[in-house]
C-alpha cells in the first residue's frame, strides 16, 4: 500500500491553561491516501478548522505527528513547512483572505509567484485556475470589486493552483450557490480522481457525501467515520 | 451641539481604551514639541536685539570714549572736537587694552571706573569692591572661570613689560553677555598695559542728533587725521600709490619708496604690488592713529539691517517644521487607526450618527491627542531647562539667569501640537465620513484615483513659497525673514503635496515588479493618505542632508579657489615667536617638541625658497572683474617655492608629482591636472599642475627640485615642516576633535610659540561630514520609519498572514517592511532632493546671505550665486540610505508568525 498523502497520528491541540484549558483536539490518528476526498463534519467548536489548520502546516500539534507527502512537519524547518505550503497544500480558506492589493489573477498566482515561477507563466496558470472555478475574464478585478461568492471562487481557484497533492478547504462552498458549490465540489472531486487529496470541512451533509469518507468530529475527538461506495455525480443524486 | 459633544465622548473613551496606541502618540506629538519649546529656549537666550545689544554698550552715557594706546595731541583734539560737536553729552571714559587672556581668549583690560552710575548696563559688580590701588583686579565672572580664580586670588595678566600679578578684589558681570571677558583694573594699573601697537579711540554716543554728530566728527577726523600721521612721509598719499596701505607707506623706508616708484614707472602697478608683498610678508606690527565715532543710531540701523533680528523667526520656523514633520507622521497615524475602526465607524453610520458626528469622533481623538501631547511636551521641556540650566548656558550668548520661558514659547508648540493633530485626523476622518456606510460595516476603503487638482496645486504652492522665500530673503528685515519662512514653508507643503500622486504613480506601474515589492507598491497605493504622509514625513528630514550636503559643496567650491583642503591633521609649521613678537626660523629642537607633543604619523622637513611668485590668472580675474557680478573682494595669497626633496616626497606621496619633477624640475600644487602659467621673480614659465590638498595658505605651492633650486640662490630659504598628526577613527570622526590643540595650548604664551597653521576643530573632511550627516539622518528616518512601521504593520500584518499560509517564508514581513521603509526612503529623497536645491539656490541668490559676490582666488573665481550640486551625495541618499534603512528596518523587525489567517479583507 502506497504512502498516504496525509497521515495524522495521536494528534492533539490544546488552548490555554488551567481552567482555561481547552483541548480542541484529542487523539486523531487519520490518513488521507492519494485521490481520496474526506470531509470533516461536526458541529461549531468540535476542532474541524483546527485539524485543517494543523493538517496545512499553519499550526502545530500540541502531541502527536503529522506527515504530509512523508514529511513529517514536526522534524521541519519554518522555509520548508512553507514550502509544503507552497507547493504541496492547497488551502482554501472559509474567510476568503484574498489580498486586497492584488488582482483575482494575482491572488490565484501568488504561491506560484513565490515558488518563483515567472510572472508571465503564473498569471497564465492562475488564469486557467480562475476559468475552471468559472471565472475567466475576471482575473483583472481587485477584490473589492468581486462579490463575496465570486471572491470565494477566486479563493478555491488559488488553493487549486498548480500541482497542489493535498487539497484542504475550509467551507469552500459557505458563500456558494447549490449550482456554483455543486461545481466546486466537482472540481475537488476531479482533482482527487487525478491523484490529489482533498480534505473539506463542511457544515452541510449534502456537501459531505461527495467525499469518499466522512469524518464526524465530536469535542475534538473523531465520532464516526463513513465510508461512501458510490461516488454522486451531483447533489441531486445523494438525494435520489 | 449634544451630538458632537457625545461624539467628543467617544473619542476620549477611544483614546482611553487604546491606552497604548494613545500613549505612542501623544509621546509621538510631545518629543516634538519638546524640541520646539527647546529651540524657543535656545533662540531666546541667544538672541538678543539690536536695541539691548546698543543699550548694553552704552550703559547710562551718551558719551563713551574707548582709548587704546597713548597720544595726549589726538586726546586733545577729541576733547575739542566732542565739546565743540556735544558740549552736554555725559561721558564716560576709559582705556582699552585688547588681550589674548589664554588660548582662545580674547577679551580687554579696562580701567572704567566701577562706581561710575554711567557704567549701569555696561557692567556691574556682583562680589567683592572695585579696584583701589594699581594691583587690584575686577574680573568677569567668565574670564575668572577661565583662570580658575575667585575673590582673594591672584592672577597674571600681560602688561607690556612682561606679566603682571594682581589681586582679584572683586567679580562683575554683564547684565546680557555673560561670555564677556574683561579685567578692570584702576588707572593707574592701566599705565602697564598701554599699547603703542594699537592707537586707536571709539567714541561712541547717543545724543539727540548722534548721525550728525558721528557725520561731523568723521569729517572733522578726515581733515584732521594727517596731523597725526608720522611726519617724515608727505600726506594724504600720492595716488600713485593706491594699492599701498597708509601703514605701509609711513613704514617703508625711502629707499624702499624710489623703489617702488621705479617699479611703477617701468614695469607697472603688479610689479609694485608684488614688490610690496615681499616687504610686508607679515604685515606690519603697529597701527597708525585712528578714531571713529560709533552713533547709538548708526549701531541701531546696521544691526536691524543685518538680520540680527531674525532669529526669533528663524526658531519659529525651525519649530514649525518640526511640528510640520509631527503632522505628517500623525496623519500618517490618524489615517491608519481610521481604516482600523472603519466597521465602527460603519457601525455608528448605521445607528444614525450623521457625518459630522463621525468627523467628530475621529478630529476628537485628535485634539485629545495634540493636547495631551503638547501637554507632556512642554512639561518635558520645562524639566529639561530646570535641570540642564547650566549645560544650556553654555551654547547661549545670553545670560539666563531667570526663567527663560515666556508664555508664547510654551503655548505655540502646544497650539500647534493640537492643530497639527486635529488637521492629521480630520483628513482621514473625512475620507472616512465619506464611505458609504455598507462599505464601512464591511471595513473596506474605497481607493480613488488622486485629485487631478493636486498636482498643479501642489506646484502652485511651491512656486509661490519660491517667490515668497526670494521676497522674504531681499528683504533684509524681521518682517522680510517671516515673509522667507513662511515662504520655505509653503515650499515644502507644496512639495508635500505631490507625494500622494507620485505613490499613487508608481503603485499603478508596479506591474511588472516581482511580488513582494508588488504587494509593497499595492498597498502603498491602497493606502496612500498613510503612505503619502510617511513620504512627505521622510521628505522633511532629507531635507537636511541635501541642505547640508550643498552647503559643503559650495564652500567646497569656494575654499578650492585657494587650492584642495586637506584633512585637518596635517599641520605646517613654520617656526616660532618669542615673546616679544620676533620671528625665529624653525630648529631641530622644536620639531622634537612637537613630537612629544602630538602622535605624528608623518613628518617631512623642507626649505621654502622666498622668491616672490604670482599667478597671471589671478591677477588678469582682479583686473578685469566680470561685470555681471558683484564684487567681493581679494587678497593676494602670497605663494612660496619649496625644494622638494625625498622627505617632503615620501610625505606627499604621489606618483604625478614625481613624474613632473623630474621632466620639468618644477611642479604647481593645485587643484587639478593640467598645465598652468606662474611667473617667478619676473620670469613667467609654464608649469604642470598636480591636484594635491595641502594647507591652503602656507604650504608652498610651487616645489622645485634641487637642481631648479639653484637658479633661486639669490632668495633667502628658511626651513619648514608639514606633519600629519595621528586621529583614531573615533577622533576623526569626531567634529569637535582639534589634533593640533596640544601644540597651541603648551606652547602658547612661552617664549617659543609655535607659529602653525591647520589642526583646527571646525576643519572636519567633507567625506567625515558626508558619513556624519549620512549616519544622523539615518538615524532620524529610521525614528521616523519605526513610528510609521509600528503604526502600519498592524494592518499589514494580516495581509502578510495570508501570505506566508499560502507559501511564503515566515521572513516576508521583514522583506515586505524593509521594503516599504526603503520605498518611503527613496521617494522622501526623490522629492526632497529638488525642492532643496531650488531653496538653496533662492538663497543663494539672495544678496542677504550671500551678498551675492563673486571672489577671485588662486585657481579660479567663484561666483556664490552659483549653486553647485552635490552630486555625490545625492547619489548616496538616492543609493545607499535607502537601501540601509530597508536594511536595517529588515533585521530589526520580527518575521511573520505561521498562524492561520484571520479576514484581510
Amino acid at each position: 500500500m502506497s504512502e498516504p498523502i496525509l497521515k495524522m497520528r495521536r494528534v492533539g491541540k490544546t488552548h490555554g491553561r488551567g481552567a482555561q484549558r481547552v483541548d480542541a483536539l484529542v487523539d486523531i490518528d487519520l490518513d488521507v491516501a492519494s485521490g481520496e476526498f474526506v470531509a470533516i463534519t461536526g458541529r461549531s467548536g468540535s476542532g474541524k478548522t483546527t485539524l485543517l489548520n494543523i493538517a496545512g502546516a499553519l499550526d502545530e500539534p500540541t502531541t502527536g505527528n503529522v506527515w504530509v507527502e512523508g514529511n513529517d512537519l514536526g522534524d521541519l524547518s519554518n522555509n520548508d513547512l512553507a514550502r509544503i505550503r507552497r507547493v504541496s497544500v492547497g488551502y482554501v480558506f472559509q474567510q476568503f483572505n484574498l489580498l486586497p492589493a492584488l488582482t483575482g489573477s494575482e491572488n490565484v498566482a501568488l504561491p506560484l509567484e513565490l515558488d518563483g515561477l515567472e510572472v508571465r507563466e503564473a498569471r497564465a496558470y492562475a488564469n486557467l485556475a480562475l476559468e475552471e472555478v468559472g471565472l475567466g475574464g475576471m482575473g483583472d478585478r481587485y477584490p473589492d470589486q468581486l462579490s463575496g461568492g465570486e471572491q470565494q471562487r477566486v479563493a478555491i481557484a488559488r488553493g487549486l493552483v498548480g500541482p497542489r497533492t493535498l487539497l484542504l478547504a475550509d467551507e469552500p462552498t459557505g458563500a456558494l450557490d447549490e449550482a456554483t458549490g455543486e461545481s466546486i465540489l466537482k472540481l475537488l472531486r476531479d482533482r482527487c480522481e487525478l491523484g490529489a487529496s482533498a480534505l473539506m470541512v463542511t457544515h452541510e451533509p449534502a456537501f459531505a457525501a461527495w467525499a469518499d469518507r466522512v469524518v464526524r468530529l465530536r469535542d475534538g475527538q473523531i465520532e464516526e467515520i463513513s465510508v461512501r461506495s458510490t461516488v454522486p455525480s451531483s447533489t441531486a443524486d445523494i438525494y435520489s | 451641539m449634544s451630538g458632537r459633544r457625545s461624539a467628543f465622548g467617544v473619542a476620549f473613551k477611544n483614546a482611553r481604551r487604546n491606552k497604548k496606541r494613545t500613549f505612542y502618540l501623544v509621546l509621538l506629538i510631545s518629543i516634538p514639541v519638546t524640541v520646539a519649546v527647546m529651540t524657543s529656549v535656545f533662540v531666546t537666550a541667544g538672541y538678543v536685539s539690536p536695541e539691548e545689544s546698543v543699550t548694553s554698550q552704552f550703559g547710562q552715557a551718551n558719551l563713551i570714549i574707548e582709548k587704546s594706546g597713548d597720544s595726549s595731541e589726538l586726546d586733545a583734539w577729541i576733547e575739542a572736537t566732542v565739546t565743540d560737536l556735544a558740549p552736554d553729552a555725559e561721558r564716560l571714559e576709559f582705556r582699552a587694552d585688547y588681550q589674548t587672556f589664554a588660548p582662545r581668549t580674547w577679551g580687554r583690560v579696562i580701567d572704567v571706573d566701577l562706581d561710575d552710575p554711567l557704567t549701569e548696563g555696561i557692567i556691574g559688580l556682583v562680589e567683592g569692591r572695585s579696584p583701589q590701588t594699581p594691583r587690584e583686579v575686577v574680573l568677569t565672572e567668565h574670564l575668572a572661570s577661565v583662570f580658575a580664580v575667585g575673590v582673594g586670588d591672584s592672577v597674571e595678566l600681560e602688561g607690556r613689560s612682561g606679566t603682571v600679578r594682581f589681586e582679584v578684589v572683586g567679580l562683575a558681570s554683564h547684565p546680557i553677555y555673560w561670555e564677556q571677558n574683561e579685567a578692570i583694573i584702576t588707572p593707574d594699573g592701566m599705565d602697564m598695559f598701554r599699547s603703542e601697537l594699537n592707537n586707536a579711540r571709539l567714541l561712541m554716543l547717543k545724543v539727540d542728533d548722534d548721525l550728525g554728530f558721528s557725520q561731523g566728527y568723521a569729517q572733522a577726523w578726515d581733515r584732521a587725521r594727517y596731523d597725526f600721521y608720522p611726519g617724515d612721509r608727505d600726506w594724504p598719499m600720492p595716488p600713485s600709490y593706491w594699492f599701498l596701505p597708509d601703514v605701509y607707506y609711513a613704514d617703508m623706508s625711502d629707499a624702499e619708496l624710489a623703489e617702488m616708484d621705479r617699479l611703477i614707472t617701468e614695469e607697472g602697478d603688479d610689479s609694485a604690488m608684488a614688490y610690496m608683498e615681499s616687504l610686508f610678508p607679515n604685515g606690519v606690527d603697529f597701527s597708525l592713529p585712528e578714531t571713529y565715532a560709533q552713533s547709538r543710531t548708526e549701531l541701531l540701523m546696521w544691526n536691524q539691517r543685518s538680520f540680527t533680528e531674525i532669529g526669533p523667526v528663524i526658531g519659529t520656523g525651525v519649530a514649525a517644521l518640526i511640528l510640520a514633520e509631527v503632522a505628517f507622521i500623525a496623519g500618517a497615524a490618524f489615517a491608519t487607526g481610521t481604516r482600523r475602526r472603519l466597521r465602527e465607524i460603519g457601525l455608528l453610520a448605521a445607528n444614525g450618527a450623521s457625518t459630522k458626528h463621525v468627523r467628530s469622533t475621529v478630529v476628537g481623538e485628535g485634539l485629545v491627542i495634540g493636547l495631551l501631547g503638547g501637554l507632556f511636551g512642554s512639561a518635558l521641556a520645562l524639566l529639561l531647562v530646570v535641570f540642564g540650566r547650566s549645560t544650556i548656558q553654555q551654547f547661549v550668548i545670553r545670560r539666563i539667569d531667570e526663567f527663560p520661558f515666556s508664555l508664547t514659547d510654551i503655548a505655540g508648540p502646544i497650539l500647534v501640537a493640537v492643530i497639527a493633530c486635529v488637521v492629521a485626523a480630520w483628513v482621514p476622518a473625512r475620507t472616512a465620513s465619506g464611505v458609504p456606510t455598507l462599505t464601512a460595516l464591511q471595513g473596506r476603503m474605497p481607493v480613488g484615483r488622486p485629485k487631478r487638482w493636486i498636482i498643479p496645486f501642489g506646484l502652485g504652492v511651491g512656486a509661490f513659497g519660491v517667490l515668497l522665500l526670494a521676497v522674504g530673503l531681499a528683504g533684509g528685515s524681521s518682517g522680510a525673514a517671516t515673509v522667507a519662512v513662511i515662504g520655505a514653508i509653503l515650499m515644502i507643503g507644496g512639495a508635500g503635496l505631490l507625494a500622494g500622486p507620485m505613490v499613487a504613480w508608481i503603485s499603478k506601474h508596479s506591474e511588472r515588479f516581482p511580488i513582494t515589492p508588488r504587494i509593497v507598491l499595492r498597498d502603498s497605493g491602497r493606502q496612500r493618505g498613510r503612505a503619502a504622509a510617511a513620504v512627505a514625513a521622510t521628505m522633511v528630514i532629507m531635507m537636511a542632508p541635501v541642505a547640508a550636503l550643498a552647503t559643503i559643496e559650495h564652500n567646497e567650491a569656494n575654499e578650492a579657489i585657494l587650492g584642495l583642503a586637506p584633512d585637518r591633521s596635517q599641520i605646517v609649521i613654520s617656526g616660532t615667536n618669542t615673546d616679544t613678537g620676533e620671528k625665529m626660523d624653525l630648529s631641530d629642537a622644536d620639531l622634537a617638541r612637537v613630537e612629544n607633543l602630538v602622535p605624528v604619523a608623518s613628518m617631512a622637513t623642507f626649505e621654502v625658497i622666498d622668491a616672490p611668485i604670482k599667478y597671471p590668472a589671478e591677477l588678469a580675474a582682479v583686473r578685469d572683474p566680470d561685470p555681471d557680478v558683484d564684487w567681493g573682494g581679494h587678497y593676494f595669497s602670497p605663494w612660496r617655492m619649496a625644494v622638494a626633496g625625498d622627505e617632503l616626497l615620501a610625505f606627499l606621496d604621489d606618483a604625478r608629482l614625481e613624474e613632473a619633477l623630474e621632466r620639468d624640475g618644477m611642479a604647481l600644487i593645485g587643484v587639478e591636472e593640467r598645465t598652468n602659467e606662474i611667473e617667478i621673480a619676473g620670469s613667467v614659465t609654464e608649469i604642470a599642475e598636480v591636484p594635491i590638498a595641502v594647507q591652503q595658505w602656507s604650504f608652498p605651492r610651487v616645489l622645485v627640485t634641487e637642481e631648479t633650486a639653484a637658479d633661486y640662490a639669490t632668495f633667502e630659504t628658511r626651513p619648514n615642516s608639514v606633519i600629519e598628526i595621528e586621529e583614531t577613527w573615533l577622533q576623526s570622526l569626531n567634529p569637535f576633535h582639534e589634533p593640533a590643540r596640544p601644540l597651541w595650548e603648551t606652547s602658547w604664551g612661552t617664549d617659543a610659540s609655535l607659529e602653525m597653521s591647520g589642526g583646527g576643530g571646525a576643519d572636519v573632511s567633507s567625506g567625515v561630514v558626508v558619513a556624519l550627516v549620512t549616519l544622523a539622518t539615518m538615524l532620524i528616518v529610521l525614528i521616523v520609519v519605526a513610528a510609521i512601521t509600528a503604526l502600519s504593520a498592524a494592518e499589514a500584518d494580516s495581509d502578510l498572514q495570508t501570505v506566508v499560509a499560502v507559501g511564503a517564508a515566515n521572513s516576508i514581513r521583514r522583506k515586505y517592511l524593509g521594503l516599504q521603509s526603503g520605498i518611503h526612503t527613496l521617494l522622501g529623497a526623490l522629492l526632497a532632493i529638488p525642492l532643496t536645491l531650488v531653496l538653496m539656490k533662492t538663497v543663494y541668490s539672495s544678496d542677504a546671505i550671500t551678498g551675492g559676490w563673486s571672489q577671485v582666488g588662486n585657481f579660479a573665481v567663484f561666483d556664490a550665486t552659483v549653486l553647485h550640486v552635490p552630486w555625490m551625495g545625492i547619489a548616496v541618499m538616492l543609493v545607499v540610505l535607502p537601501l540601509a534603512i530597508g536594511l536595517v528596518t529588515a533585521l530589526t523587525v520580527r518575521s511573520a508568525p505561521t498562524t492561520p489567517p484571520h479576514r484581510a479583507t
